[in-house]
């Protein structure tokens, strides 16, 4: 058998399901570590409660870009270069919500009054 | 020869045709709790009363060993500052719905609404306290492992281990939580953990045979032990960006509690609403979450772009 210092072929492929890339609002904070993180909304609303500094807020469409780029890099060009591509991803899906601050939806209250999300559709029965 | 040119078909027979309704319902499914089982319960606590419960901190500033120079002279004290540590109750969720009496005669006794909506409303309910409790991963700086543009690999989860090692947690404290994209594409994925050279016991049927590490309940999401750690996945796990924010926790990392009225995790009131001539539901939930010892968790960070194979 030949032996080789290089490492082996890595066993990762890129996921390729739709429904889990999905563009989602996200909402940029500041988080404890100072590091900023993105978050989705039901989240955005427990650190909007606690007073956290929000960078700003955009709908993911960038970052999505960034994934199906990422995916063809995959292909052509190994993970490393699609790993870079999803940091940067993440970078530009930064600079775009930078500033855009906005309130996320409260999260607080289920029901017909607050029918902010989807696990409220146990409300839709009158 | 044909009998006959026109037979009965199904057009021609519409009105003796019945419609049923069987009695199977198909109801949404909601994930196992496991968060809230697993961290620091202060509710015994809130029974009597009060919104804010304090876990004085005596770890981050501590004793340490003093040398006396010379025999027999004064010693020196010391006075370690401690840290104020609390959690408060803030959160009280609700779900409400109001069925009409005649809809409520006019359906059918074999379909029992409101004990099936009652309990879908108390798994909503107890969902919410869960996402808040994985929620608190944004608390966590001390120890942050993996990047969100990478697969979670083994080396990983021993750095995570290590981490909490080589502060003087007691595994035997800690429990992993995955979301389980991580734990079926990425943990699954790692060779070590399948391989018979690794494996340990081979009179144990391994990982592939048994979709989990020596679970005895992996009903409860309960999926065996990782190096001895027990593993629990949780779709509560947040995502945002196309990265799980998993962690490895040990049980005074994180603290909850809970002052439902009745004394359950969720409650839930069924009324005769005489104004609107309806049963009136509602279904409830008080509680509060908060980091207690935030360098007993650690981050474990995997991009769901990612799939091992």
């Amino acid at each position: 058998m030949e032996y080789t210092e290089e490492a082996k072929e890595s066993n990762i492929n890129i996921n390729t399901k739709v429904q889990e890339l999905k563009a989602n609002k996200t909402y940029f904070y500041e988080m404890p570590s100072g590091n900023i993180e993105p978050v989705e909304a039901v989240e955005a609303w427990g650190l909007y409660k606690k007073k956290a500094k929000q960078i700003g807020c955009s709908d993911g469409t960038t970052y999505r870009t960034a994934l199906k780029e990422a995916q063809q890099l995959m292909k052509t060009e190994g993970i490393e270069k699609a790993q870079e591509r999803l940091r940067k991803g993440l970078a530009e899906e930064l600079e775009v919500a930078r500033g855009n601050i906005e309130i996320p939806p409260n999260n607080d209250v289920f029901g017909p009054a607050k029918n902010e999300f989807n696990q409220s559709r146990i409300s839709k029965m009158k | 020869m044909a009998l006959s040119t026109d037979p009965f078909d199904a057009t021609e027979l519409v009105a003796v045709i019945p419609e049923k309704w069987t009695p199977i319902v198909n109801e949404a499914f909601y994930d196992k709790t496991v968060l809230a089982d697993f961290i620091t319960d202060l509710s015994p606590y809130a029974t009597q009363g009060g919104d804010i419960f304090h876990v004085p901190d005596l770890f981050t500033e501590t004793f340490s060993a003093s040398t006396q120079s010379t025999q027999a002279t004064e010693v020196t004290t010391q006075a370690p500052a401690t840290t104020d540590v609390y959690l408060t109750i803030d959160t009280h969720k609700y779900i409400s719905y109001l069925i009409g009496d005649m809809d409520l005669q006019l359906i059918a006794t074999m379909y029992d609404m409101n004990t099936k909506y009652s309990k879908q409303a108390g798994s909503v309910l107890a969902t919410a306290l869960e996402g808040s409790i994985a929620a608190l991963w944004s608390s966590i700086s001390t120890n942050t492992i993996g990047d969100t543009a990478t697969v979670l690999t083994d080396a990983e989860v021993r750095q995570a281990i290590e981490k909490l090692d080589s502060t003087n947690y007691d595994l035997d404290e800690c429990a992993f939580f995955f979301h389980p994209y991580t734990y079926w594409n990425q943990i699954f994925a790692i060779a070590k953990y399948y391989t018979s050279a690794t494996l340990g016991n081979v009179n144990q049927p391994g990982p592939v045979m048994t979709g989990n590490f020596n679970s005895s309940a992996s009903t409860k999401n309960y999926k065996g032990a990782l190096y001895n750690i027990p593993m629990y996945t949780s779709t509560n796990i947040v995502s945002a960006l196309a990265t799980h924010r998993n962690m490895l926790l040990h049980k005074s990392a994180f603290g909850m509690a809970l002052r439902t009225m009745g004394g359950n995790r969720v409650r839930v009131q069924s009324q005769n609403w005489l104004e609107n001539i309806a049963l009136l539901t509602v279904v409830d939930i008080i509680y509060g979450v908060a980091v207690l010892r935030e360098p007993g968790a650690v981050l474990l960070n995997s991009s769901n772009a990612f799939i091992g194979s």
